[in-house]
């Protein structure tokens, strides 16, 4: 949009003697104002409303052991409601995980968050924890709660509320499979 | 000559760990996949067979017939399961990759018709990493 309306306000103020009183020119003429309206237009609502809102998003990946297991319920009842996933030698998945960040653009910067900063904050606390581990005994969380994951989104979202600006939102999606995933808050 | 693919997903847990070395060398070789307490991946597999559609049916090979083969022999086995501990057709092999590829075309050659050939096999560890295997000597 923005080369057309350049290209065709170009061709009006150029010096087209020839065109300048025919259909074809004032066609482009009226284009090229109605471009410049339309460039007005979204600048001048940029400015008047600088508290537009936008979400970032970063995502990551992680590998991680598993079982599920209810450590107040004996092993059938285990077997029963969890099926394999509660297998005493565990399983595994290759974990997506996407976190949104949402807020107002810094007027210096343009950033709702600075993506590397964001980065470095989800390897620190969610990949460092998690990455080629077994979640049921290789990290604090999950000796006594499930690690479902529903638990283990609400566990990544405390850890990273607790490093990302209170005047941000945050929202973390956890896929376990392609086709399994949640999100927190909901 | 028609090549036929049906793709099979799993979960699975494994680490990569030599018995025969000190936990030291295992971790300076395989770094966190050494992990003792496991990790894990969802694995996704290609299998590919070959061959003339038949006249009749138009088929390679009944694509259902061979996605309850492949269930029967390969996934019921991996699922859900500790590669390492769990499954009998990698008992003492190194749970990677490679060795599981071969592992599962071996599994499938036992089980697939005798009239059908099968031509690859593919296995993703991860959205970024996968083998492929096509079968001894090629």
């Amino acid at each position: 949009m923005w080369n057309i309306s350049a290209r065709a306000a170009e061709t009006v103020e150029g010096p087209r003697p020839r065109d300048n009183n025919s259909s074809e020119g004032q066609i482009i003429s009226v284009i090229a104002k109605m471009h410049r309206i339309f460039e007005e237009y979204v600048l001048a609502s940029i400015k008047r409303k600088p508290m537009k809102k936008v979400a970032v998003f970063r995502r990551e990946h992680f590998n991680a052991a598993h079982r599920l297991f209810n450590p107040a319920w004996d092993d059938g009842r285990n077997a029963e409601v969890f099926g394999k996933c509660s297998n005493p030698h565990y399983h595994g998945h290759n974990y997506e995980l996407v976190v949104k960040v949402t807020g107002v653009p810094d007027p210096d910067t343009g950033y709702v968050m600075d993506m590397k900063v964001l980065s470095v904050i989800t390897s620190e606390e969610v990949l460092a924890r998690f990455d080629h581990k077994n979640l049921n005994l290789d990290t604090e969380f999950f000796r006594e709660l499930n690690p479902t994951a529903e638990h283990i989104a609400i566990v990544i979202y405390d850890l990273l509320r607790a490093r990302i600006d209170i005047n941000l939102e945050l929202q973390v999606r956890l896929y376990e499979t392609e086709r399994n995933f949640v999100e927190y808050p909901a | 000559m028609v090549f036929l693919t049906r793709l099979e997903h799993f979960n699975a847990a494994h680490k990569l760990y030599n018995p025969g070395w000190s936990r030291e060398r295992n971790e300076e070789v395989f770094g966190k996949c050494a992990n003792e307490n496991w990790h894990g991946h969802n694995y996704e597999l290609y299998v590919t067979i070959k061959g003339e559609p038949d006249p009749d049916t138009g088929f390679v090979f009944d694509v259902k017939r061979l996605g309850e083969i492949i269930r029967e022999h390969v996934i019921e086995k991996l699922d859900h399961k500790n590669l390492n501990l769990d499954v009998d057709f990698m008992r003492g092999k190194m749970c990677s990759t490679e060795n599981l590829v071969i592992a599962i075309w071996q599994q499938l050659q036992q089980h697939l018709p005798a009239e059908i050939r099968l031509h690859g096999i593919r296995l993703h560890e991860t959205p970024r990493i996968y083998v492929e295997y096509f079968g001894p000597g090629r």
